[in-house]
């Protein structure tokens, strides 16, 4: 019963100003590292004494992480972007305005102000029993308390869980998805380049990460090819109430018409798997047909067969059948 | 008029208990049950931790009586020998490090041999689970006016129907925090609180000492809600025992999961109306059973459950009434004071079962209200009849027209015709508040209020009662400047400091205006008689004033006034009968939500309230009071669920507890009928806590007109709704 929590415990803070110079950084401290974007995340856990790294490495002053250019019809996002950039961006507005959407629907202006796109993607799950200091798997324990017989897990998975049933709590990470987004990945020992529907880990991979950065890797930027530049999107996240507040299910969908059928589509739906997850049977439902009620209604039926629901989160499959069917036949005037 | 304290707030300049800076002072923690119920088998201290570094404090230490003085000495300071809830007070630490005493917290464990608990109130204990007398019912409350029985056998229709509240976390802004020191042989204490003098009383018992050596200071206390009516009793004895074996001072600040986690919240309650009506809805018989949560000590279970009866039938008049309530223990943390003190509860249920019987009558809800209000000369449950020139009816037709609430419904005809997803409903409740202390409560309490002059010509006005945001400060100083027609800067409020201040009551029960507010008007007058001209007033009373210091030197000029029933009240405490309050706010309020059928999430569009409150004292003020108790109203109508796991709320963090943000509420519309009340100051009645009573029930109703669902059960958190229409 550990109500009363501990006071942040001291740290090394760096603060480089080049990538390089971080990336050292990392490297030199690995496992005791831990890069520091808008800490809205990060200061939860040092606060509650949960997590314990050795150096913060400060990302704010490395200018060259920061801002939005486009790039052959598609846009790169630097990853220490703000939220509200993001989100007001002319360029995001205007052919990618999924993300921009997605972006405005975190928390509140403040977080959004504060809170970058890189820290946004790369943030922990909300599991409140593994941000409670609980010694679950994801901590590195042998139980988990979501899945046990009396546990609250109403805002846990219906869909994919391995061990761990918490979800994703990204709001921009649907939308990277559904664009083809490309995720920039360095290390001092080089760079890789990952498509955002891999960036996200699944628990039956790594239970106790998140996304598939290295202790020693940083998420440098963000690039979206022009494949959906102003496709027909569809953004709608359901929570308990209108702002502060995390997603229980979300959907975003980009999509190609030509001749009143859909030619292509992505639809990815959050908060219902351990990561975002494209929703391929309902994808390939819609594809070749009319983007109306019944198709959307038998492309959301598809996607919910393989629901396995907890005690108390029956409610997310009837919730994620509608947003899909909702996001195919758009939203009503 | 200026907010008196305004501009320091919003400049951050307020120091709240936990920004006052400590000298050499230690911090404060508590080791608390990990289990609902059992006795204390063993308190281990961990090897690892260097205790001689710390105050330790048990229930050993304690110098009085180990409970809680309160209304039952049934509570312990600090647990002894068993626990009855999870997050029990057992022991206390302190150090001069705040990170080393939270640390040290887990250290300690409290090893518990279990014995089964009881956890749901609804149902009835086993025979292993009494705790409290033969039956675990910390009080048993009887309301009866007519024949019931024979009423509800004669009536043409009898209408059942069961409803249920949830409880509600407080969400104060500040968490309770507490200081204790040691002033020579007084030990002193200074915190976040809303009564002063019930810490005061709180103290003298636990610490076994004269009045005289206890010293009660109220500091700037952000939000109350009733969370800091008793509970801050219990914190500032935890924290006087530390300061006292470790003879230097203590704080002691909770943060938001353990204020959460460990403090009081309002009563669950599972109500169950049988209605006997005629065939046109005039209400012949209304029998009421109520049972409240009152977890596991019973703190002011018993007077949240009597103002929960008294309103139990609403604003309407029946010669025929059974109420028939209990509080019962289980072992959950206790839940106390709360906004509306039970009435928001019983008038969910009553308001909810008005519009069943309309819908099995199939009457107009607005119809079935207009016909059953209280008229001028009829009586509530308790026999009291009501003459205070209120038109109840005007109330309910000016929130019908500001609200439009006739066109919306044609509005909402041709919205939910033209719409696949969405749905809009619009729903009405009618409801009433009775002002200040119930029965004979302002008798017993028998408070005082002092004014004293300064020789500059200044007056202090010097009470207990407090400010926690709500503007005691403001409208004190109004009632003072305008009874002696002095400006406002010539008014000083005093510190609430048991030291100084007499015993004006607590801070809660809607009564600081109406009761303490005339006290002082009588103080004040009390004061200019002294000088041998009631009539003065404005510059020639400060002149008067500042004349008289100079010939009376060393002398203290002053005036005071103690509380008097107003003449022809009578209220009979044992058959539960007579004159409950001394006056009833009375209110409507519509709402209007949308519902999206395929999340189930409701949204609400609009709300109108409409009060009648006697005379408005200060516009501004009261209207934030409304606002704010509707706000809280629909929180706890929509979105505040307490999770409990073991009797103990589990999702205690404000990402896991909604409250409503500004983006869930719409602007709140109000409006204000005036009756003044001849007995309240300025003829004002209470205003804190009717704001609360009225909009859960009309958001369930709206909910109702919108999807023809019939929610019973708050929370309407989208799930609920969603297993009650299966269409989505
Ligand atoms: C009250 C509250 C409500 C919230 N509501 C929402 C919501 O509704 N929707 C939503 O999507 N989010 C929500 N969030 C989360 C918030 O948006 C994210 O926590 C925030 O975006 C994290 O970003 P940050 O810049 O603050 O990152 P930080 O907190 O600093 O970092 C988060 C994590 O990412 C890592 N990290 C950050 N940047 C990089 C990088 N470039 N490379 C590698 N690793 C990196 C950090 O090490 C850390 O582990 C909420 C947060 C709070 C506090
Ligand atoms: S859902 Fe995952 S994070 Fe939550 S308790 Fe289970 S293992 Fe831990």
């Amino acid at each position: 019963m550990a109500v009363i929590r501990d006071m942040m415990p001291a740290f090394e803070l760096f603060r480089p100003v080049s990538v390089d110079d971080a990336l050292q950084l990392m490297a030199r401290h690995g496992e005791a590292a831990w890069a520091l974007a808008g800490g809205l995340d990060t200061f939860d856990w040092l606060k509650d004494r949960i997590k314990r790294p050795e150096a913060v490495i400060d990302l704010g002053a490395i200018s060259e992480m920061r801002g939005i250019t486009a790039d052959r019809g598609g846009l790169t996002i630097g990853a220490m972007t703000t939220l509200t950039e993001v989100a007001t961006s002319p360029e995001v507005v205007e052919s990618f305005s999924l993300l921009s959407m997605a972006a405005f629907h975190v928390a509140t202006p403040q977080i959004r102000n504060q809170g970058t796109i890189g820290g946004n993607v790369a943030q922990d799950t909300r599991c409140w029993y593994y941000r409670g200091g609980w010694p679950c798997y994801r901590a590195g324990g042998n139980i988990c308390y979501a899945a046990a017989p009396k546990a609250m897990n109403r805002e846990h998975c219906i869909l994919g869980a391995k061990r761990c049933v918490a979800v994703n709590p990204s709001d921009t990470a649907p939308a990277l998805i559904a664009l083809d987004a490309q995720m920039v990945i360095r290390s001092a020992g080089g760079e890789r380049v990952v498509a955002a529907e891999d960036f996200f880990m699944s628990p039956a991979v790594d239970i106790t990460r998140m996304t598939v950065l290295e202790p020693d890797e940083l998420l440098t930027e963000i690039r979206i090819p022009e494949t959906w530049s102003r496709a027909r999107f569809y953004f709608e996240k359901v929570r308990d109430r209108q702002s502060w507040d995390f997603s229980l299910v979300t959907v975003a969908s980009a999509m190609r018409m030509s001749g009143g059928r859909v030619q292509d589509a992505r639809i990815v739906v959050n908060g219902v798997a351990p990561r975002p997850v494209r929703v391929t049977e309902a994808e390939s439902v819609l594809i070749g047909s009319p983007a109306n009620e019944s198709i959307g209604l038998a492309a959301g039926e598809a996607a919910i067969r393989r629901a396995k629901p907890l005690r108390h989160n029956d409610f997310k499959r009837p919730l994620m059948r509608n947003l899909i069917r909702r996001a195919i036949r758009g939203q009503e005037a | 008029m200026e907010r008196r304290e305004g501009i320091s707030k919003l400049l951050g300049r307020e120091l709240y208990i936990d920004d006052v800076p400590m000298d050499r002072g230690l911090w404060g923690a508590t080791v608390r049950s990990p289990s609902p119920r059992g006795r204390i088998r063993e308190v281990r201290f961990s090897p690892d931790v260097n205790w001689d570094e710390f105050v330790v404090v048990d229930h050993r230490d304690i110098p009085g009586e180990n409970h809680v003085w309160l209304i039952e000495s049934d509570q312990p300071v600090l647990a002894a020998d068993s626990v009855r809830h999870v997050h029990e007070p057992v022991v206390l630490l302190a150090h001069h490090s705040r990170e080393m005493v939270h640390r040290a917290v887990r250290s300690v464990e409290v090893i518990v041999d279990p014995a089964p608990p009881v956890l749901d109130f609804r149902l009835p204990p086993g025979a292993d689970g009494i705790q409290h007398g033969t039956d675990n019912v910390f009080s048993h409350i009887v309301i009866r006016k007519g024949d019931v029985d024979a009423a509800l056998a004669d009536a043409p229709v009898v209408i059942e129907g069961t409803y249920e509240t949830g409880a509600q976390e407080h969400v104060y802004l500040e968490n309770q925090g507490m200081v204790a020191w040691i002033d020579g042989d007084v030990v002193v204490v200074k915190g976040s609180l809303q009564c002063p003098y019930y810490v005061h009383a709180a103290l003298t018992h636990g610490l076994g000492r004269a009045e005289d050596r206890v010293r009660v200071i109220q500091s700037p206390t952000g939000g109350g809600f009733g969370g800091k009516e008793e509970y801050p009793s219990v914190l500032a004895l935890h924290v006087a025992l530390l300061a006292l074996k470790a003879g230097a001072p203590v704080k002691m600040i909770y943060d938001r999961p353990e204020d959460m986690a460990a403090t009081t919240k309002r009563h669950p309650a599972w109500i169950r109306h049988r209605t006997g009506v005629d065939l046109d809805g005039r209400l012949l018989a209304q029998a009421v059973e109520v049972v409240f949560d009152g977890g596991a000590y019973v703190t002011l279970s018993p007077v949240v459950l009597s103002r929960g009866l008294i309103h139990a039938g609403g604003p309407y008049a029946c010669d025929n009434v059974r109420i028939d309530g209990r509080a019962v223990l289980t072992n959950s943390v206790p839940f106390g004071a709360f906004r509306g003190f039970g009435a928001p509860q019983t008038i969910f249920a009553v308001e909810r079962q008005m519009d069943k019987i309309a819908e099995e009558l199939g009457m107009d809800p607005v119809e079935l209200r207009r016909m059953n209000l209280i008229r001028e000369g009829q009586s509530t449950a308790t026999g009291q009849i009501i003459r205070d020139g209120a038109d109840r009816l005007e109330v309910l037709d000016r929130a019908l027209d500001l609200s439009a609430y006739r066109e919306k419904q044609e509005e909402h005809a041709r919205f939910n015709a033209a719409h696949e997803d969405l749905r809009r409903g619009v729903g009405l409740s009618t409801y009433f508040h009775g002002a200040g202390f119930t029965g004979g409560g302002e008798v017993h309490l028998s408070s005082v209020a002092k004014v004293e002059a300064r020789p500059d010509g200044r007056i202090e006005v010097l009470t207990s009662n407090i400010e926690m945001g709500q503007g005691t400060l403001t409208i004190f100083t109004q009632i003072a400047s305008e009874s002696l027609g002095l400006e406002p800067d010539d008014v000083v409020i005093a510190e609430a400091d048991t030291f100084r201040v007499p015993n004006s009551g607590p801070t809660v029960a809607s009564r600081t205006v109406m009761v303490v507010g005339r006290l002082i008007e009588k103080a004040c007058a009390d004061l200019v008689a002294k000088l041998g001209d009631s009539d003065l007033r404005g510059p020639d009373l400060k002149q008067a004033i500042v004349d008289w210091y100079r010939k009376h030197s060393g002398g203290v000029l002053d005036g005071a006034a103690r509380y008097e029933p107003p003449p022809g009240t009578s209220w009979d405490e044992d058959s539960y009968r007579g004159d409950a309050y001394g006056a009833f706010a009375w209110g409507a309020c519509v709402v209007e939500v949308e519902v999206d059928l395929r999340t189930l999430g409701t949204r609400v569009l609009d709300v109108v309230a409409v009060q009648e409150v006697g005379k408005v004292l200060n516009e501004l003020l009261a209207r934030g009071q409304i606002q704010g108790g509707v706000v809280q109203a629909i929180g706890w109508a929509l979105m505040e669920e307490c999770v409990w796991s073991d009797g103990a709320m589990v999702n205690n963090q404000l990402t896991n507890y909604m409250i409503p943000t500004s983006d869930d509420v719409p602007p709140i519309r109000v409006d204000f009928l005036e009756a003044p009340y001849a007995h309240g100051t300025g003829g004002a009645k209470g205003i804190g806590e009717l704001p609360v009573d009225g909009p859960a029930p009309a958001v369930a109703a709206a909910i109702e007109a919108a999807t023809g669902t019939h929610p019973r059960v708050i929370p309407v958190t989208p799930e609920r709704l969603m297993e009650l229409y299966d269409g989505a």
